[in-house]
């Protein structure tokens, strides 16, 4: 087996580190209207890069004209789920602070175990 | 009357309350949904019901009413509930049975009870509609229920203000149309000199006249020309304070004319602007004096009022004859002074109520008519007063 270690590759190869902002899920109050749940904060390294045209077409067609750029990292990046489903359940989607601009995660590749990384498609936030 | 706000939270808490149990969100949140079951909804079409109106509500000194409109609506609420259950049976009920719940609840008094808190009544619940939908790889219930509401609504209080003539006060209505307690003259008797006494009481009162200058003014002095309560040519020159303010001593009832007589040739530098004394109304806007000569309109301190005339007594006095200045100051100074003929209803008795809209009114007399071509009669008093009590004479945003 050829043994690779992804994080040493990203850190190798990364542009940076990176604030992400992981919103725990909220919930609905008496009178019918969400209220955000508490908001942590993680710092990440991470290699970060245009969107591909490729990448893009993996996205709904409605938001293949928002800026997009892909992100490696060795952290588990939360895309969010609906509320009782899956074990992301308990987030909303993360958002990461790109040079001051904050973008939000709508795609992640999951490669686990060896060698153990995540390919995330993140978009700017309007 | 009930806020939106007020209303949108009755309306989910007696849904909230008629379905029994599942939570009850709003619809177009950007949010998770929440676990099934669970009712969603929303406002939908909103019709108007009869007119519109304006509702006002006056200040203590009933001097400025602030402004709202305020109407009915037609309300649709969409109501749309989902479930896990897509076949009812006993255990289980599916979406239709809890929407079907809720439309009969609302039947209930209540429910009829808490909606009318807030001036809400529900007209029909329509048909429910069984939709189930595909969810990934999976039916999920689903059913949608249109639920007509009438709402009353109303914008925020106070998106435009209105003040009224200040001073005034009714003490008769005939017609319709207001005949108040601000004289300007009499009552006179029918036998009495065929030129009413003076003075005339303009409602708009005396007032100081106030020259605000600006910092830069090289115009010199300001000089105010008018006329005063009885009717009399008044002027008063206002010394030149670059940045400060100078007051007169002359009561002026209208101010007809400003220029500046000692202004430099030409352009001028800085403003002046003139209003009624202590910081009440402008007459002149701050303009600079080219050739001494002020181009920005006049405006009397506060506006312009119809005058009523008001017989009593069977009175035979002739005509009454109301002459003066017209709320447009481009005409002063014309020879023709207008004037406005009232003539008394028959029987010598009511009020008439004039067209022109008057500045001052400087002058009233008794004149011919052909009943009494003397103008000297034996019956009745006249008297004269200001009409428009209630009518806005300034409306600003």
């Amino acid at each position: 087996m050829i043994g690779l270690d992804a994080a040493d590759l990203i850190a190798s190869l990364a542009t940076g580190c990176y604030v992400v902002r992981r919103r725990r899920a909220g919930s609905y109050d008496q009178a019918g209207r969400w209220q955000d749940g508490p908001l942590d904060q993680i710092t990440i390294r991470a290699a970060v890069y245009q969107a591909s045209g490729r990448d893009l077409q993996r996205l709904p067609e409605g938001r293949r004209s928002v800026e997009t750029k892909t992100v490696f990292a060795s952290v588990r990046l939360y895309v969010g789920a609906q509320a009782g489903t899956g074990s992301e359940a308990r987030y909303a989607a993360d958002r990461l602070v790109i040079e001051g601009r904050e973008y939000e995660v709508e795609e992640v590749q999951d490669y686990p175990g060896v060698p153990g990384y995540y390919r995330a498609l993140v978009q700017a936030v309007e | 009357m009930a806020t939106a706000a007020e209303v949108r939270a009755v309306v989910q808490a007696v849904i909230r309350t008629a379905a029994g149990g599942p939570p009850v969100i709003w619809r177009y949140q950007d949010a998770p949904q929440p676990q099934l079951d669970y009712v969603d909804l929303a406002f939908g079409v909103s019709t108007p019901e009869g007119y519109d109106y304006v509702a006002e509500e006056w200040a203590t000194d009933e001097q400025s009413a602030s402004l709202r409109v305020a109407g009915v609506r037609e309300q649709a609420l969409e109501l749309q509930a989902w479930s896990a259950a897509t076949v009812e049976d006993d255990a289980r009920a599916t979406a239709a049975a809890l929407l079907e719940r809720v439309a009969v609840r609302l039947r209930l008094p209540a429910a009829r009870a808490a909606l009318a808190e807030a001036g809400v009544s529900v007209i029909e619940p329509g048909p429910v509609l069984w939709q189930p939908s595909v969810v990934a790889a999976g039916f999920r219930g689903r059913a949608t229920c249109s639920v007509r509401l009438r709402v009353p609504v109303a914008s925020p209080a106070g998106i435009e203000t209105a003040e009224r003539v200040r001073s005034v006060e009714v003490v008769a209505s005939v017609a319709g149309m207001a005949a108040t307690g601000a004289l300007v003259c009499g009552p006179v008797a029918a036998s009495s000199s065929n030129a009413f006494p003076l003075p005339y009481r303009n409602p708009n009162g005396d007032f100081f006249a106030e020259a605000v200058f600006g910092e830069s003014w090289n115009g010199g002095s300001v000089m105010v020309s008018g006329y005063d309560a009885t009717g009399t040519a008044v002027a008063e020159v206002l010394a030149a304070a670059p940045g400060d303010v100078t007051t007169g001593a002359q009561p002026f009832a209208v101010v007809s004319a400003v220029v500046c007589p000692s202004a430099p040739s030409g352009l001028t530098q800085g403003t002046v602007a003139l209003r009624a004394a202590s910081g009440g109304p402008l007459i002149l806007l701050p303009s600079r004096a080219e050739g001494g000569q002020f181009q920005g309109a006049l405006r009397q301190p506060r506006g312009s009022y119809r005058v009523t005339v008001t017989f009593r007594g069977a009175w035979d006095g002739g005509h009454v004859r109301v002459g003066g200045l017209l709320e447009d100051p481009t005409a002063w100074g014309s020879p023709a002074v207008p004037v406005e003929d009232f003539a008394p209803p028959p029987g010598g008795e009511g009020v008439v109520v004039g067209t022109f809209r008057w500045a001052a009114v400087l002058s009233v007399t008794k004149v011919a008519d052909e009943a009494n071509p003397a103008a000297v009669g034996t019956r009745g008093t006249a008297e004269v007063g200001v009409a428009d009590v209630n009518e806005y004479i300034r409306a600003a945003p």
